[in-house]
C-alpha cells in the first residue's frame, strides 16, 4: 500500500506475516469443507478450525474451545448475542461510548419492548463504575459495553463492571473490537458471560471473520439468529442445541479462519504485552508533540496507559473533513474523519455533529510515521 | 447430560478396534488430538451408516487398555468392531 496507514482501528494493515500465505494456502491447496464430506482434507481442515477455536480460549482464557462461535465480524456477533437474548420488557445498560453495532440492534430492539438506559460517561469517555448502580432495575437483565471507545481509545473499568454484574445477577457481555491483540483479555476474571471479538482489527487476521463465546448458561437462553445445515444431527429438521453447531448453520468463512489461525499463532510469538507497549509509545509521541501544535485539540484521556493506540483529534481552526484530505491528499497519510459509527461517544465527549480526525497506529508502525504526521501538521495546520 | 450406563466392554488386555460415536463433531476432532497425542493408532472417520442415521464423523481407534480411561460425557456410543460387525460395547444413557 502506498502512504501511511493510520487506520487500523478501522481494520489493521498489515497483518500479521503468514496470514496471506495461509488463505492463499488453504484456497490453492485444499479448499473444501468440514462437517460434509469425510476425507482427509475435509479433517485437516475440521483440525484447523478447531485449533483456532483453542488458540482464542487461549487468548481470551475461555473455559470451551466447541463454546467459540465464528461469525462474520463483531457486528454479527452482537446481532446475535443481543437479539437472542433479548426479550419484551428486559431492560440492558450500556455506557454512553458504545458503537453503533451495539446501539442499532437495541435500538431496534427498543421499538420491540427491550428497555435501554444509557450511563453517561464524562467528556473524555471515562466511566463510573457507582453511576451504573443507579440504572439497576428489577427487570435488568444484561450490561453490554465496550471494552475500550473507537473514538477516543478511552478504555472503560470492565473489571469492576463485571463485579457489579455478577454482585446483581446480571448478563456481562462485552465488545471487545477494539481491545483484542491489544489489551491482555481474560473472560473469567472479567467474570463475563459473552464475548464479541473480531478478527480484522487488533487480531491481525482478514476480514470477513469474527465470532463471539457465550458460557453455557447463555449458550442455552440465547435463540440462533440462522438456522439450517450443520453436517451434524442431519437427520433432524430442527436446528441442533449444542454448541458450536447451534449457532453455526452453514459454510463457514474457513479461508478467514485459516487466516486468523496464522495471526493467533503470530500473536502469540510475539506477546501481547509487547504490541501493547509498542503502540502506546507510539500514541504517547504522537500526542505529546501534537499538544504542542495550537488549534489542535486532543479528545480523550490523558494518560497513555488509559488509552488504546488511537488519538483523535479536533482542528479547531480548520474542517476536520478537509483536514483528513489534505493529509492523505499532499502526505499520503490515511485517517479516518467523521463520527466513525459512533454518534453516543461523539455527543458525549462533545464533539458531535463535527466528529474528529482518528489516527490509529499498529505496533508495525514506527517513530519516523509518527514524526512524519507531526512534521505535515506542523507544517499545514 | 447423560448418566452413564455400567458397561460390559472389554477389560484390559484384549486389543480391539472400536469406533467411537459423539454427541457433537467437536468432541470428534477433539478426541481425534488426544488420541493422536496419546500415541494411539486411530484417526477420524465418517460413521458407517449402520450406526446413525447423522452423517457426522466419528474416531476409529486401536485401544488395548481398559475403555474406562477414555469415557467422557462427549461420548454417546462405542463400538467394538469385530470382522464386518459392529458389536454395541458401550452407549450413554438418553
Amino acid at each position: 500500500m502506498d502512504g501511511l496507514y493510520l487506520d487500523n482501528a478501522a481494520t489493521s494493515f498489515p497483518k500479521a506475516p503468514g496470514v496471506a500465505d495461509a488463505v492463499a494456502g488453504f484456497l490453492t491447496n485444499s479448499g473444501c469443507n468440514i462437517n460434509r464430506g469425510l476425507y482427509t482434507a475435509s479433517f485437516e481442515a475440521a483440525n484447523i478450525v478447531y485449533e483456532t477455536r483453542e488458540l482464542l480460549c487461549s487468548l481470551f482464557n475461555f473455559p470451551k474451545p466447541e463454546n467459540v462461535i465464528f461469525t462474520k465480524n463483531i457486528t454479527e456477533s452482537l446481532n446475535v448475542i443481543l437479539k437472542g437474548l433479548l426479550k419484551p420488557g428486559d431492560h440492558v445498560i450500556v455506557s454512553s461510548m458504545e458503537h453503533n453495532a451495539v446501539m442499532r440492534p437495541l435500538a431496534s430492539l427498543a421499538e420491540k419492548g427491550v428497555e435501554l438506559s444509557t450511563v453517561l460517561c464524562n467528556t473524555k469517555g471515562e466511566l463510573r463504575t457507582s453511576d451504573l448502580c443507579l440504572h439497576i432495575r428489577s427487570n435488568t437483565k444484561a450490561v453490554i459495553m465496550t471494552h475500550a471507545s473507537n473514538v477516543s481509545g478511552t478504555i472503560l473499568p470492565l473489571e469492576e463492571v463485571g463485579k457489579l454484574c455478577q454482585e446483581h445477577n446480571l448478563f456481562f457481555i462485552i465488545d471487545c473490537a477494539q481491545t483484542a491483540g491489544f489489551l491482555t483479555i481474560d473472560f473469567i476474571r472479567l467474570k463475563a458471560d459473552a464475548l464479541a471479538f473480531t478478527g480484522h482489527k487488533g487480531l491481525l487476521g482478514p476480514q470477513g471473520i469474527g465470532g463471539f463465546y457465550l458460557n453455557d448458561k447463555l449458550a442455552s437462553l440465547v435463540e440462533p439468529l440462522i438456522e439450517g445445515g450443520t453436517g451434524s444431527a442431519s437427520e433432524s429438521v430442527l436446528q441442533p442445541n449444542y454448541m458450536p453447531d447451534r449457532f453455526e448453520a452453514g459454510t463457514l468463512n474457513l479461508p478467514g479462519i485459516y487466516g486468523l489461525n496464522a495471526s493467533l499463532k503470530y500473536l502469540s510469538a510475539e506477546g501481547i504485552t509487547t504490541i501493547r507497549e509498542k503502540e502506546l509509545n507510539l500514541v504517547h509521541r504522537f500526542i505529546q508533540n501534537v499538544q504542542t501544535i495550537p488549534g489542535i485539540q486532543l479528545i480523550g484521556p490523558d494518560q497513555k496507559q488509559d488509552r488504546t493506540g488511537i488519538a483523535s483529534l479536533n482542528f479547531l481552526n480548520h474542517d476536520n473533513a478537509e483536514v483528513s484530505y489534505q493529509l492523505f491528499k499532499d502526505f499520503g497519510i490515511m485517517t479516518r474523519c467523521g463520527l466513525h459509527c459512533a454518534p453516543a461517544a461523539h455527543h458525549t465527549l462533545g464533539t458531535f455533529p463535527h466528529g474528529t480526525i482518528r489516527f490509529s497506529f499498529s505496533h508495525f508502525n514506527s517513530v519516523q510515521d509518527v514524526d512524519c504526521v507531526i512534521n505535515s501538521l506542523r507544517k499545514n495546520f | 447430560m447423560a448418566t452413564l450406563i455400567p458397561l460390559k466392554y472389554p477389560r484390559r488386555n484384549s486389543i480391539m478396534n472400536y469406533i467411537v460415536l459423539f454427541y457433537t463433531n467437536s468432541s470428534a476432532i477433539k478426541f481425534a488430538k488426544f488420541i493422536k497425542k496419546s500415541n494411539y493408532i486411530g484417526e477420524l472417520i465418517p460413521l458407517p451408516r449402520k450406526l446413525t442415521s447423522s452423517c457426522g464423523m466419528g474416531v476409529k481407534f486401536h485401544f488395548t487398555s481398559d475403555l474406562s480411561a477414555i469415557i467422557s460425557d462427549e461420548i454417546e456410543k462405542i463400538y467394538a468392531v469385530e470382522g464386518n460387525q459392529y458389536k454395541l460395547v458401550y452407549r450413554a444413557e438418553e
